[in-house]
């Protein structure tokens, strides 16, 4: 299928490859995400406060933010199923940093973060210089950094962090949850990178056509290396955060969520096989997906409606979005 | 040719290891099929099961355990893989009530013991798929529910009424499903006017998170939280305490370390501790009683549960307390 798609790609775009991002945002997934907030707003009369939209905006940010990586990693062709495991692999680094090994709060932050980005190098380095597919690369990193975060902690959560990291997690300035500010300002800050400068360019250049991009004079491999090391630093962005808001670094923590980022981003728009994405509607993608779980919450309905729903919505978006092309052709 | 050599070799070096394991076996052998070790309260269980079986003479315990609470598949392996050593008794956490089933079966035609850890296996289906229990070890999730819900009301003081938030398991887990059970049937009869909800939290800390915070938009009067383990439990006290609410009693189930912390702390209100290590304990106890001086026994054998709140870590009275792990 691979092989299909980017044959067609290659043909149709060879001469328009920056313009073709400009339409990407689709209109579909907004209007999704409009019917469910009135929908759900109808049900029940606690969906549309502003608490409850900020509360929407604090469950939304962990996958949010995974997807905001994806959306580049996606966006120039690659995979990565690896940030799950590394959001529980940087949160663990970073508990461990303050509870076990004493250092002081702000080096967890170093910490997590870094560990992120290192993984998501090795990542990069592995996938462009060892030649191994992302998807077996990153399949493997999904393994490592699982494995090693129980190793770390010897499968048990290490619980008890000091107040200024909780603060990350559970402070409510002006009464918005903190993870829901990064997560905003984060989009706002990847979207400038992707849209408006040349590494963002890039990125969607080399996914649309990577002969085309090294002939270009595009340098291929330090950017996808860069685009996984972003991935990374998001995973442990993530990882930090989450840690910090249930106070506890947790080696089970993630489970799957690379799943949910990717669905979120592909929700938004982005094309699964790379050269079109845009941020605001992965943002949008992860919004569609919190609503869902919010609202079903506040309905109570079990939990078995929400992997339906948002499988439906998943599916249904793509599908959408393949119907306007046809139309247009 | 040279291939099909090598097979023989090595099924032949296959066969020659299986029988060396189950030759030496002149004492008890027993097979523990585990789940995660990530799991505190399962290490705690296979510390119990490991230092009973330590301590008395002629027990040898092979334990096996699978990579994540979802590895269903894996666990049947292991079990497989486990008859091949000949074992007089398998002691068996079950990932859920069926995946176990065929193998189980098979150790019960060759007359293995079977134990059951902590409700993880259906009897009923069980039974009905010629799997023969010799008895489960651990508490029955509608009586640790029920004394939750004891606990719960006795804090809410005289006629509590507002809405209580229970957070379940996985869908479809059996122990999750029968603690929230136990929970809602018992206060319905000693608190009738609490409005009880129920979720599912997946036995994930952050997922339990967002549902306590959900439910707290809903409800902005939340009384309670009871969650069937303390991962949870820790979720919403997060959540709730991040929401600068400390005035809802959260109770979890199991009596983990990083529970008894909180609990120490002053952030989540008490947990209806299991004594995992005393359940894997009781479990090898009992396993040797019937193998070694023919013991008959009920078939189903609680283990004991307690309240863990902070005033009784303070005072340390409760003599449960030791065997929190």
């Amino acid at each position: 299928m691979t092989t299909a798609n980017s044959a067609s790609a290659g043909a149709s775009t060879k001469k328009t490859v920056v313009i073709r991002n400009k339409g990407a945002l689709r209109i579909e997934s907004l209007i999704v995400l409009a019917l469910l907030v009135v929908v759900m707003s109808f049900a029940s009369p606690f969906f549309f406060t502003l608490p409850n939209i900020f509360n929407v905006i604090l469950a939304t940010s962990t996958i949010g933010i995974l997807a905001l990586g994806a959306t580049f990693v996606i966006g120039s062709a690659g995979i990565d199923l690896s940030v799950g495991s590394l959001l529980a692999f940087a949160g663990v680094v970073g508990a461990f940093s303050v509870a076990a090994l004493g250092l002081p709060w702000w080096v967890a932050i170093f910490a997590a973060l870094a560990a992120g980005t290192f993984a998501g190098w090795i990542n990069g380095l592995v996938i462009t210089y060892g030649h191994v597919p992302a998807f077996v690369v990153t399949l493997g990193m999904m393994g490592v950094a699982r494995g090693v975060a129980l190793l770390i902690t010897d499968g048990q959560a290490i619980y008890g962090l000091p107040e200024p990291l909780i603060w990350l997690g559970q402070g409510r300035p002006f009464g918005i949850p903190v993870p829901a500010i990064v997560f905003l300002v984060m989009a706002v800050v990847l979207h400038l990178l992707l849209s408006y400068t040349r590494f963002g360019r890039h990125t969607l250049i080399i996914g649309d056509n990577e002969r085309g991009a090294r002939a270009m004079g595009v340098p291929v491999r330090s950017l996808r290396i860069k685009i996984y090391m972003l991935s990374g630093l998001m995973a442990g962005l993530a990882g930090l955060l989450t840690t910090a808001r249930v106070n506890a670094g947790d080696p089970t923590a993630g489970m799957t969520f690379e799943l949910s980022a990717i669905t979120a981003a592909i929700i938004g728009g982005t094309n699964l096989f790379g050269g079109r994405a845009t941020i605001l509607g992965t943002v949008i993608g992860a919004l569609i997906m919190g609503v869902l779980q919010n609202g079903l919450n506040l309905l109570a309905i079990p939990s078995f409606w929400q992997e339906i729903s948002i499988g439906v919505v998943l599916v249904a978006a793509v599908w959408l979005d393949q119907f306007a092309k046809r139309q247009k052709e | 040719m040279r291939n099909f050599k090598n097979t023989a070799a090595l099924a032949a070096l296959f066969v020659a290891g299986a029988t060396a394991v189950s030759a030496q076996d002149d004492g008890l052998l027993y097979g523990a099929i585990l789940k995660t070790p990530a799991n505190p309260h399962w290490n705690a269980m296979t510390q119990g099961i490991e230092d009973a079986a330590a301590s008395a003479d002629g027990v040898e315990v092979v334990v096996s355990t699978v990579a994540n609470e979802g590895a269903a598949e894996q666990q049947l392996n292991n079990c497989e893989t486990m008859l091949l050593r000949e074992p007089d008794a398998l002691i068996v956490g079950a990932i859920n009530s069926n995946i176990l089933l065929p193998c189980l079966q098979r150790a019960s035609e060759q007359g293995i013991d079977i134990v059951d850890l902590d409700y993880n296996l259906d009897r009923e289906i069980a039974e009905g798929a010629g799997v023969d229990v010799t008895f489960t070890a651990g508490n029955d999730g509608h009586d640790t529910g029920a004394v939750g819900a004891e606990f719960v009301a006795e804090q809410l003081g005289e006629n509590p009424s507002g809405p209580v938030l229970v957070i379940e398991g996985l869908p479809g887990n059996p122990v999750g499903a029968s603690r929230g059970e136990g929970f809602r049937q018992r206060l319905a009869e000693i608190a009738p006017d609490l409005e009880v909800t129920t979720l599912n939290g997946d036995w994930d800390r952050g997922k339990s998170a967002n549902i306590a915070n959900d439910i707290l938009q809903r409800n902005p009067n939340l009384q309670a939280v009871f969650a069937a383990n303390d991962t949870m439990a820790l979720g919403a006290t997060e959540a709730l305490l991040a929401a600068g609410r400390d005035d809802i009693v959260v109770v979890g189930v199991d009596g983990s370390s990083d529970a008894i912390e909180s609990i120490r702390s002053g952030r989540m209100t008490a947990t209806v501790a299991q004594f995992p290590y005393l359940v894997g304990h009781r479990a090898v106890e009992l396993l040797n009683q019937i193998n070694m001086e023919g013991a008959e026994l009920d078939s189903y054998q609680s283990t004991g549960q307690s309240v863990i709140t902070q005033e009784a870590l303070e005072e340390g009275t409760d003599e449960m307390i030791q065997y929190l792990r």
